[in-house]
């Protein structure tokens, strides 16, 4: 089924629009720094972003991972408790942990044909308890200093290392996507299963992928959010969940699967990141904010509705056909 | 007549100076940025309106953001905020590891930072001052006024229990090693069991309810120390609902809270509550961090550490003292 927001076209028109009024805010409030800002823009994507990207991935397959923030925040805690001279082999750890927990979800959700809800949630309360049990529930700090200071330090005034981070992933996951068979296959998973299947594509293999980069997108998340911030949690550093799935919403990702792309996710999680730079800057209570993000979301749902697309559809045919007969054939 | 001219040219410089110190030294159009807890919590909100109210009383504008107690993104709106190019970020830091990054972005980008509420460990140079609470006598005091209670009573033996504030880092559990401190000086008393409620009165209210079927059999406790008031008010509600007698006779449970709020106030004029304690107020802490801001600004010297709220025990005796100033 088609929508107004088929392609990617949606969700970089809205950050567009997001953008424009940030600027436009922006300049109006004065006294500034748009470089800070941007940079703080950047920061917040790269702790958002990974996460939106694996849960709008399993949202195209027709799946959902709920446990992508206690596997970010047991990953955090994993590479912390590695963590010697090499944060490579810390951060290694802490993205292994994420995709062994992927790993364990997809072949319970494919394997036993469970509904990935129930396993994910299981996943959820059983990794956020293993953190408390690992960190025996105390907030544990990464000592690596030089580590923390690189993961921050400005690189071309708005980027990080994790920011960069962040957005290569996006960037390998689109070209995956477009340039591969892959993409198609997990459209066609989350389109129609068995149709899919019928016609070669190894369904239950593409969820347990999905599952596991989901997982490891998360840990990544974790891990740079850990080495940012010098801590890890076993409460989690910050709460993901609602953030990242407002992102893939906003990025044209369908809770009906079959639709979205990495593209449209990383718009969509700008837009967001955005949104949250722009009123925070305009000194906006939370309150107002929340409102705001709301309603970008509701916008959003509206501007996706399959009748409405079916609409402007019979509208433009109206107008390319002439004084066409009024139908409710959009209805 | 040369220098009677040069002692007028020299007045004059010195006059220009003295204005020019006293315009740069006015705390008057400060913009000042405030990133707190969330203002449901009822002590963040009563801060933040009396802190609020003082800085505009002395010249200064304030912009509030407010974190669910989510330290990565406290640490974006500090990042935000520093965008702003503020005179000054007040923060209260919700995780003192997670913010010091940020911290050290603030100080490189020259905004002072002034901490309240709770502190940064090791973080005197990333701030200017900071208005807090000594939270380890804090605990301490608990445990002496959990002490008093239990002899006061004649009970020679006594087991004890504590539910606990967020345990990961920050305020609860400094207040524990004070508190754990203090009794392990009384060896006549057990501390049978210590618990996590993370500051959430519901579990804690499960929490006791576990406890009070736990050790039915073998007598019961003799006090629960509640880190606040919150806490303790929920430890009563759950004792209420197990049947166990609250009071400070022998064989009943002794409970002690924190922090002052009305809830305790309510439950010790009740007889429900042994004691609390007197710390942090916010009328006396918000408008005293203002005032400190404004010595910044007006270039005093300020202490890296003010505790202005006086810390006692707050029992049936000189309830009436503080009533007023808990119930906000």
């Amino acid at each position: 089924m088609r929508s107004a927001l088929q392609d990617d076209t949606g969700p970089i028109g809205i950050f567009l629009v997001v953008a424009v009024a940030l600027v436009a805010a922006l300049i109006v409030r004065g006294n500034l720094s748009f470089d800070l800002i941007l940079f703080s823009l950047l920061q917040y994507f790269a702790t958002i972003g990974p996460v939106a990207l694996g849960l709008g991935l399993t949202m195209i397959a027709r799946e959902f991972d709920l446990s992508v923030g206690s596997t970010m925040g047991f990953a955090g805690c994993v590479a912390v408790l590695t963590s010697g001279d090499n944060a490579l082999i810390s951060a290694s750890c802490g993205i292994g942990a994420g995709l062994v927990v992927g790993l364990f979800q997809g072949l319970a959700i494919a394997g036993l044909g469970l509904s990935s809800i129930a396993v994910s949630l299981g996943g959820l309360m059983t990794v956020a308890g293993l953190s408390y049990v690992v960190t025996h529930n105390e907030t544990i700090s990464f000592a690596n200093q030089a580590v923390t200071i690189q993961m921050n330090a400005p690189l071309l005034a708005i980027f990080s290392v994790r920011s960069l981070l962040a957005i290569a992933c996006f960037v390998i996951a689109a070209v995956v996507f477009v340039r591969t068979r892959i993409g198609a296959n997990l459209i066609a998973t989350g389109s129609d299963r068995t149709a899919a299947t019928t016609s070669g594509v190894k369904t239950g293999r593409v969820v347990v992928c999905v599952f596991m980069l989901s997982g490891a997108l998360a840990a990544l998340s974790g891990v740079l959010l850990t080495f940012g911030l010098s801590v890890a949690s076993p409460a989690g550093l910050t709460d993901i969940l609602v953030p990242a799935i407002s992102a893939a919403i906003i990025g044209g990702v369908s809770l009906s699967g079959g639709r979205g792309s990495p593209v449209g996710i990383a718009f969509g999680t700008l837009t967001l990141c955005a949104l949250s730079a722009g009123l925070n800057a305009l000194g906006l209570s939370p309150v107002v904010q929340q409102i705001v993000m709301a309603g970008v979301l509701f916008a959003v749902a509206i501007a996706a509705a399959p009748r409405l697309y079916r609409f402007h559809h019979w509208q433009a045919l109206r107008v390319r056909n002439g004084n066409l007969q009024k139908t409710d054939e959009w209805i | 007549m040369k220098t009677f001219r040069y002692t007028l040219l020299g007045a004059a410089v010195a006059i220009q100076a003295i204005a020019a110190t006293s315009v740069q030294a006015d705390p008057q159009g400060k913009k000042l940025v405030l990133l707190s807890g969330p203002t449901e919590d009822r002590f963040i909100s009563a801060f933040s309106t009396l802190f609020a109210g003082k800085a505009k009383e002395l010249g200064m504008s304030l912009t509030q953001l407010t974190s669910p107690f989510d330290p990565a993104l406290q640490a974006q709106q500090l990042d935000d905020a520093i965008g702003q190019k503020p005179d000054m970020i007040v923060l209260q830091p919700l995780s003192s590891g997670a913010v010091a990054p940020a911290l050290n972005r603030a100080k490189a980008a020259s905004i002072p930072v002034f901490l309240v509420i709770s502190q940064v460990d090791n973080g005197d140079s990333l701030s200017v001052g900071a208005m807090g609470l000594d939270d380890v006598r804090s605990g301490e005091l608990a445990a002496e006024a959990m002490i008093q209670g239990l002899k006061a009573s004649g009970r020679t033996a006594a087991k004890v229990a504590a539910i606990t504030g967020s345990l990961a880092e920050g305020i609860a559990p400094k207040r524990l090693a004070g508190f754990k401190a203090r009794l392990a000086k009384e060896t006549w008393i057990e501390l049978v069991q210590v618990e996590d409620a993370k500051w959430i009165p519901p579990i804690t209210e499960q929490i006791a309810g576990q406890m009070f079927a736990r050790y039915a059999a073998t007598g019961g406790l003799d006090a629960i120390y509640g880190m606040n008031d919150a806490m303790a008010n929920a430890i009563i509600q759950a004792a209420d609902s197990a049947g166990v007698t609250l009071g400070a006779k022998p064989g009943e449970l002794l409970v002690i809270g924190g922090g002052c709020q009305e809830s305790g106030v309510r439950n010790i004029r009740d007889g429900k509550q042994y004691a609390t304690l007197s710390g942090p107020l916010p009328p006396y802490d918000g408008p005293k961090a203002a005032e400190l801001i404004a010595d910044h600004f007006s270039g005093k010297a300020i202490p890296a550490l003010s505790v202005t709220t006086p810390l006692e025990i707050i029992d049936a005796a000189n309830i009436d003292k503080y009533a007023a100033l808990c119930s906000y």
